[in-house]
């Protein structure tokens, strides 16, 4: 989608820029042009490929523009939560430990007195 | 004092700024830069004082226009409502009575008014029209 629409705007880009030249080229040859008969009004084909370029510039930029994201935090978090990972402020709550071991932790404490008090009588 | 329907709808679907504040950017972005290029083109066809102001107003409505197409195509239909928060991010079709604010009908999810957004919304008066007027004159200025 984003390479298609590139693709599209720098088409785009390069018909407006040929028209812009067009229309230089014109003013510079109609600039010494003294017959009454000549009018220095733009040639209709440098106006149409004016025109298309910038409706081809403008198509192009409307499907390369980013994608919006949904106002409504109901279809927002629906997102967030499909994408999941950093994304997602509240992550921090949402996965969190769960009941805290008391017994092993009690263990380990014990386990840490007793050798504690071993080695500092040691030394 | 029975809560209006805007505050009624903040309550029941609030709004997620960080994503308003997103799309309004892409929204400001793609004006200023197509009308820029208005600009340019309104350079390379000499127009000249009101012509140059009403080709910048029709060039504004077909940018919006597609934008706004594209964006029906891209929700399945559901349109500007579920992107743009529109007149203080009221939903559309919420009933409810006015005596006890009890609601009967919370709506869709869709914001009223949001179409607003789309079509005058992203600084379409004010910095991307000092966008075009830059081009305007000077592609002007270059080219006679």
């Amino acid at each position: 989608m984003s390479f298609i629409s590139r693709i599209i705007t720098l088409f785009g880009l390069v018909l407006l820029a040929h028209a812009g030249y067009s229309a230089h080229e014109h003013t510079v040859l109609y600039s010494n042009v003294h017959l009454s008969s000549a009018s220095s009004a733009l040639p209709h084909d440098i106006v149409i490929e004016a025109l298309v370029s910038l409706l081809v510039v403008s198509t192009g930029l409307v499907l390369g523009a980013e994608k919006l994201k949904p106002v409504s935090w109901s279809e927002w978090a629906k997102e967030v939560e499909r994408q999941g990972g950093a994304s997602n402020p509240y992550l921090r709550l949402e996965e969190r430990y769960g009941f805290w071991d008391v017994r092993a932790k009690r263990k380990e404490f014990t386990d840490w007195i007793q050798s504690g008090t071993d080695s500092s009588v040691k030394a | 004092m029975p809560p209006t329907a805007q505050e009624l709808s903040l309550l029941i679907n609030p709004l997620v700024p960080e994503s308003v504040q997103h799309n309004n950017r892409i929204l400001t972005q793609l004006h200023s830069l197509t009308s820029f290029l208005l600009g340019l083109t309104a350079g390379i066809l000499a127009l000249q004082s009101a012509t140059g102001f009403i080709f910048y107003l029709l060039g504004t409505i077909t940018v919006s226009g597609l934008f706004h197409a594209v964006l029906l195509y891209r929700s399945s239909g559901k349109g500007a409502g579920g992107y743009f928060p529109g007149a203080g991010g009221e939903i559309e079709g919420l009933t409810f009575s006015s005596r006890d604010g009890v609601v009967r009908d919370a709506g869709r999810g869709v914001r009223k008014g949001a179409w607003r957004d789309v079509w005058f919304g992203g600084g379409v008066l004010g910095e991307a029209l000092s966008g075009f007027v830059l081009g305007w004159a000077g592609v002007g200025g270059v080219l006679r």
